[in-house]
């Protein structure tokens, strides 16, 4: 697991909760250190441990615990970044649920080892929309639960976003995030210019 | 098929960065990007609307087809948002003749096009769909996220690696222990009751005529030989460090005996005094050295030790430097 995810755990946790309750965490799951690395690779079983450590802790269900992180990173403030990253994906909303299916080429691009779930989209009927996630640990199509939520804000649609099924396929995770988008222009988009992040 | 006619509206989405040039060398046609970038292009001569860089050539009609296919520069010259003494926007440009005597001018950013879209806030709408510039300027930011983490990274490890250092043990110089080192190894034996050592203290004698006359690098040649006698007379388990410029300290482990102590001072000194070579030259140095005993005291009070192996120290330079004397306690 990237420790671009990993951190963003950490960060979440720590941002919402302090770092008492990341110390405790910690301790839970005997992590080694205090803080991940962004640019380092890390153990999936240990993400796995940790994240079932932090969703117990917090008395919140595992999926809805990733669902919120998703939400996090894209509207954290010091995560700007992210969230520009993410815009550049699609000029609408809809483009950008199909781009999910482009995710891991624009991760390999970028960051070499930075490996992301696979995603397909189907639309099923107008307006409403299928991305199947499929990795090796649960939580892919959770966390594409929470950044569509958080991006259907950014772009100004009306939409409802739910994850719908999480299954076993082939030794890893199938998860199916559902969206049904009412309206495209429901309010203002957040400002996107593609200088905007240059200093 | 020869020829193809499409819709305005089609041409300015799959080429929103362009102008088409008319036989008379007026704009006859400007797209949506360049308009947004530098309005009021049409109608006016193409001279008064961009400057040719690279070449650099006065441009009308004529020139500009026999252009066609040659990679340009240009300036716009009547660019928004560019206020007096901001540098123009270089941007790339190629000239495509048209069947009916009628030039396409297609625009595109430069090498770095940060500046083009800082200055005009251009979005996903400015560019075509199938224009790779969306996807390099993802990767641009993609990029500038990944330097940052790699640059926090760095100013990790050299905070680590400061910390690291804070925390070593080690003089860097002759391999002995540092003082920190010294301080914990007291410590330690302050804490233990009952425990028996001797203490040496280790002045070097005319160590600062050497560094004078001869440079610092042979004052570090001199410490380095020094760290060697100290490390080759002590016993296995003895503790050596340098614990200033010239200074040492010896901690013998288990040690009640004075007598072999003060033979180990003695054959310091000796081979302290043979001359140490530094590219030719023969260095002279000494030494003076304190002795005090755990053994000597009812109570052991490490301080003391240390200021009584002080006093020792101070009484063989007194006596003439070059000799050692044990500390008796009152």
């Amino acid at each position: 697991m990237h420790g671009l995810i990993c951190k963003s755990l950490e960060g979440f946790v720590i941002d919402r909760h302090g770092v008492s309750v990341w110390s405790e965490i910690r301790d839970i799951v005997d992590l080694p250190f205090e803080r991940f690395e962004a640019l380092h690779t890390y153990d999936d079983a240990l993400m796995t441990d940790l994240v079932a450590a932090t969703a117990r802790r917090l008395g919140q269900p595992r999926l809805s615990l990733i669902e919120d992180i998703g939400h996090w990173i894209c509207t954290h403030p010091p995560l700007e970044a992210v969230r520009r990253l993410i815009r550049f994906n699609g000029a609408t909303f809809v483009d950008l649920i199909f781009a999910f299916e482009e995710v891991q080429d624009r991760a390999r691009i970028a960051l070499p080892d930075l490996t992301l779930p696979g995603f397909r989209v189907t639309e099923d009927a107008p307006g409403r929309f299928i991305v199947t996630s499929d990795w090796t640990v649960a939580g892919g199509g959770a966390m594409a639960t929470g950044i569509l939520r958080a991006m259907a804000d950014d772009y100004g649609v009306l939409a409802l976003i739910e994850t719908v099924g999480i299954e076993r396929v082939d030794g890893g995770w199938r998860e199916r995030v559902e969206i049904r988008l009412f309206e495209a222009e429901f309010q203002t988009p957040r400002e996107f210019s593609f200088g905007g992040a240059i200093p | 098929m020869s020829r193809i006619c499409i819709d305005l509206a089609v041409f300015d989405a799959a080429v929103p960065f362009a102008l088409v040039i008319d036989p008379d060398g007026r704009v006859g046609h400007v797209g949506p990007t360049f308009e947004k970038i530098a309005p009021g292009a049409l109608g006016r001569p193409i001279a008064e609307v961009m400057r040719f860089v690279r070449p650099a050539a006065v441009p009308d009609q004529a020139t500009l087809l026999m252009l066609a296919g040659r990679r340009m520069r240009v300036e716009l010259l009547d660019e928004t948002g560019r206020r007096a003494g901001d540098t123009p926007l270089l941007m790339r440009c190629a000239v495509v003749p048209l069947a009916d005597g009628r030039a396409l001018v297609v625009m595109s950013l430069g090498a770095d096009p940060s500046l083009a879209l800082r200055r005009h806030r251009l979005s996903a709408q400015d560019f075509a769909e199938t224009d790779s510039t969306v996807d390099m300027l993802f990767l641009h930011e993609a990029h500038g996220v990944v330097l940052r983490e790699f640059k926090r990274l760095g100013a990790r490890l050299d905070d680590a690696r400061a910390a690291a250092e804070e925390e070593a043990a080690t003089d860097k110089l002759t391999g002995l222990r540092n003082r920190r080192a010294m301080d914990r190894l007291l410590q330690r034996l302050t804490r233990q009751k009952g425990a028996v050592f001797g203490l040496m203290n280790l002045d070097l004698d005319f160590f600062k005529a050497v560094n004078d006359t001869l440079g610092h690098a042979a004052g570090d040649r001199v410490l380095e030989r020094v760290g060697v006698i100290l490390r080759e007379e002590v016993r296995r388990g003895d503790t050596v460090a340098r614990v200033g410029g010239d200074e040492f300290m010896l901690v013998f482990a288990e040690c009640s005996d004075v007598a072999l102590l003060e033979r180990i001072a003695a054959r310091i000194i000796a081979r302290l005094e043979q001359p140490i070579d530094w590219e030719g030259n023969a260095c002279h140095i000494s030494g003076s050295i304190g002795i005090a005993m755990s053994s000597f005291y009812d109570r052991i009070d490490v301080e003391r030790l240390i200021a009584d192996a002080d006093e020792a120290l101070y009484a063989s330079k007194r006596a003439g430097r070059a000799r050692h004397s044990v500390a008796l306690p009152a």
